[in-house]
C-alpha cells in the first residue's frame, strides 16, 4: 500500500458549526441535550397516519418553519449556515469570497416540492429547483458569499462525512482557503413511506445498540460546518485528522453481516491520520437502531479494536436519522466532545444487546482528556465512512 | 507526482439495455443503475489487476435519482404503499453501490449530484493521495418526462465511464 500523503498536505481545521435539530435551535442547544441524555424524539401529528409504520420523529419545532413553507431544505440549511459563518465571522473576514467554497450533503434536498408537484399543490420556483441538490448548493453559495468551488454529495447516509471529505480536500488541493459544509435532510411523507416499505421503522421511537432494538426514527436537521485551512484559525482548533471510505460490495439496502466493510473504512481512516487503534479515546458510531446495523457495526468495532474497544455512543436515540445530515451534525457532537472532554451518553438505550462491545457509554460523562475521536457512518449502496477529528 | 492513465472509456444509452447480458437481477434495477453497470461493462476492465479493495468507485448524476424518485412517488396510493425495492433506487449513490457489488469493488467511494466535469480530477486525486490504485468513473444523465421538466432539459438517458490508473 502506497504512503498516504494526507500528512503531509496542509491541516484542516473547524472554524464554526450552526445546528438546527430536533433538539433545538443552535449548538447550545445541541450541548444541553447532549449533557442531559435527552431525546428529541416525539409524535407528531404530520405523519399520524396508518400509511407510515410509526409517527415517532426528530422532527423541529413546528415554529421554525413559516406556514404553507414549500422549501424546508433550503430554510434548515439556511439556519444552520448563518450559525456556523457567525462563529467563523472573524476567520471568515479575512479570507476573498473567490476562496470560499461550500459543500452540500443531502439525500433527497427539497424532496417536498416533489410532493407538491405530484399532488398539484402550490410550489415556487425555488422550491422545485432547489430538487436538486446541486442547485440548492449553488444558491447557498451565492447566498453565503462562498464564490469558490461548489459541490453536492449524495451518498446516502454518509453524505455528510463524505462531504466533509471533500471539504478537506478541496482545501488540501489549494482550491479554496475556507469551505462551508452544510448536511440537510427534511421530514417528508416520502422518506416515511420509503422506511414504512422497508419496515425499517422502530414503532416505538429507536433504541440504537439496545437488545430490544427494532428500526431507525426518521428526523430532519440542517448542520453546518466551517472548515479553514489552519494558518487561518488558532492552533487550539478541532483539526481534520484523518478519514476513509470503502463499500460493503455485498447488498444494496442490507449491511454486511461481518463488518468487514466497515472496519476497512476504518483503518484506512487511521492510516491516513497516522493513528494507532489504541490513540482513539472516543467513537461516535453510526447507530440507527435497526437490528442488522447495530450488529454490524459492533463486529467492525471488534474487528478493528479487538476487546479494547474505545467508549462509542449513538445519538440517533436524540436526534432521530436525520440522513444526508447526519454525518455533519454527529461531527459536530464529536466537535463539542473534544472541546469539553465528554462522552456523550447513548438515549433511549435500556439494555445493550448481546455482542455490544462492553465500552458502550450509556449515560454522559466527564473525562480528563479526549485527543483522537472517530465518526463513523453507513448508508445504502453500502457504502461506509470513517473520519478523524482531534485536538489541534 | 505519479502518472495517471486513463486506460478505458465507454458510452451507453437506453438503446444498448436492450442487447445488455447481465443477468437476471439487472432487469430488476433502476434505468441509472442499469446505464452505469452497462457503461462499466463495456470498458472491459480486468479487475483482477488490482486488490479490489484498492480499487475506487467515483460517480456523478446530472439529475441525481430525480426520475426514479417521481416513479416511486407515483406508487404511494397502491395497495400496500409504494415499491420498498423502488426506494432503494432514490438515492444516486444506488448505482455506485450496484457496480460494488457486481465487480466487488469494496475501495473508496464518492457520489455526486451534477455535471461530469468534477470525475477526473476528484478521481486523480484518489490516486494522487494514495487512497486507491485506481479508480472507476461514471456519469449518468438519467431524465424522465417528470424529471426533465423539472431540470428543463429533454428527457435523456446515457451514462459513460472511464477507468483510472496510475501509470
Amino acid at each position: 500500500m502506497r504512503e498516504p500523503v494526507a500528512n503531509f498536505l496542509p491541516q484542516v481545521v473547524i472554524a464554526g458549526c450552526g445546528v438546527i435539530s430536533a433538539v433545538g435551535c443552535g449548538v447550545a442547544s445541541l450541548q444541553s441535550a447532549l449533557r442531559a441524555n435527552a431525546s428529541g424524539l416525539r409524535a407528531s401529528e404530520r405523519f399520524n397516519s396508518p400509511r407510515f409504520q410509526s409517527n415517532i420523529v426528530g422532527a423541529v419545532a413546528e415554529d421554525f418553519f413559516r406556514a404553507g413553507e414549500d422549501d424546508p431544505a433550503h430554510r434548515l440549511a439556511t439556519e444552520a449556515l448563518q450559525q456556523a459563518r457567525a462563529e467563523a465571522q472573524i476567520v471568515l473576514s479575512s479570507i476573498p469570497v473567490a476562496r470560499i467554497g461550500l459543500v452540500l450533503a443531502t439525500t433527497k434536498a427539497n424532496i417536498e416540492a416533489l410532493e407538491r408537484i405530484s399532488e398539484n399543490r402550490p410550489c415556487s420556483d425555488s422550491a422545485r429547483r432547489h430538487l436538486q441538490g446541486n442547485l440548492l448548493a449553488a444558491d447557498l453559495a451565492t447566498e453565503f458569499g462562498a464564490g469558490g468551488k461548489v459541490q453536492c454529495v449524495s451518498a446516502a447516509c454518509v453524505s455528510g462525512l463524505s462531504a466533509i471529505q471533500q471539504a478537506a480536500k478541496i482545501i488540501q488541493r489549494g482550491e479554496a482557503d475556507a469551505v462551508f459544509v452544510v448536511g440537510v435532510d427534511h421530514l417528508s411523507a416520502f422518506v416515511m413511506a420509503g422506511f414504512t416499505a422497508f419496515k425499517a421503522i422502530d414503532p416505538n421511537g429507536c433504541r440504537p445498540f439496545d437488545a430490544a432494538r427494532c428500526g431507525l426514527s426518521p428526523g430532519e436537521a440542517g448542520a453546518a460546518i466551517v472548515l479553514v485551512r489552519e494558518n487561518f484559525s488558532p492552533s487550539s482548533a478541532i483539526k481534520i485528522r484523518g478519514w476513509g471510505t470503502s463499500n460493503d460490495a455485498n447488498h444494496l439496502t442490507g449491511p454486511s453481516r461481518d463488518g468487514s466493510g466497515l472496519a476497512l473504512a476504518i483503518r484506512a481512516a487511521l492510516n491516513s491520520a497516522k493513528l494507532l487503534p489504541t490513540e482513539i479515546n472516543y467513537i461516535n458510531a453510526h447507530g440507527t437502531g435497526t437490528p442488522y446495523n447495530d450488529a454490524m457495526e459492533s463486529m467492525a468495532l471488534r474487528a478493528v479494536f479487538g476487546d479494547a474497544c474505545p467508549p462509542f455512543s449513538g445519538v440517533k436515540g436524540m436526534l432521530g436519522h436525520t440522513l444526508g445530515a447526519a454525518g455533519v451534525i454527529e461531527t459536530i457532537v464529536c466537535v463539542l466532545a473534544l472541546r469539553d472532554n465528554f462522552l456523550p451518553g447513548t438515549p433511549r438505550l435500556n439494555l445493550p444487546a448481546d455482542g455490544v462491545p462492553e465500552s458502550l457509554v450509556r449515560e454522559p460523562r466527564a473525562v480528563e482528556k479526549l485527543n483522537h475521536v472517530l465518526k463513523l457512518n453507513t448508508g445504502f449502496g453500502g457504502i461506509n465512512g470513517a473520519l478523524i477529528l482531534s485536538h489541534g | 507526482m505519479d502518472k495517471i492513465v486513463i486506460t478505458a472509456t465507454s458510452q451507453v444509452t437506453e438503446a444498448d439495455l436492450k442487447l445488455a447480458r447481465l443477468g437476471t437481477r439487472f432487469g430488476r434495477l433502476d434505468l441509472m443503475s442499469q446505464l452505469a453497470l452497462l457503461a462499466v461493462e463495456k470498458l472491459g476492465v480486468n479487475f483482477d489487476l488490482f486488490p479490489r479493495e484498492r480499487i475506487a468507485i467515483c460517480l456523478a448524476a446530472k439529475a441525481g435519482s430525480l426520475s426514479t424518485d417521481f416513479e416511486f412517488w407515483k406508487g404511494r396510493d397502491a395497495l400496500g404503499g409504494p415499491s420498498p425495492t423502488l426506494f432503494a433506487y432514490t438515492l444516486p449513490s444506488a448505482a455506485l453501490g450496484e457496480i460494488a457489488i457486481r465487480h466487488k469493488l469494496t475501495g473508496a467511494n464518492v457520489c455526486f449530484v451534477g455535471d461530469d466535469k468534477m470525475l477526473l480530477p476528484e478521481a486523480a486525486d484518489l490516486l494522487q493521495r494514495g487512497e486507491a490504485d485506481a479508480c472507476m468513473c461514471v456519469y449518468c444523465e438519467v431524465s424522465n418526462a417528470d424529471a426533465a421538466k423539472i431540470i428543463h432539459s429533454e428527457p435523456a438517458a446515457n451514462a459513460h465511464a472511464f477507468f483510472l490508473k496510475q501509470g
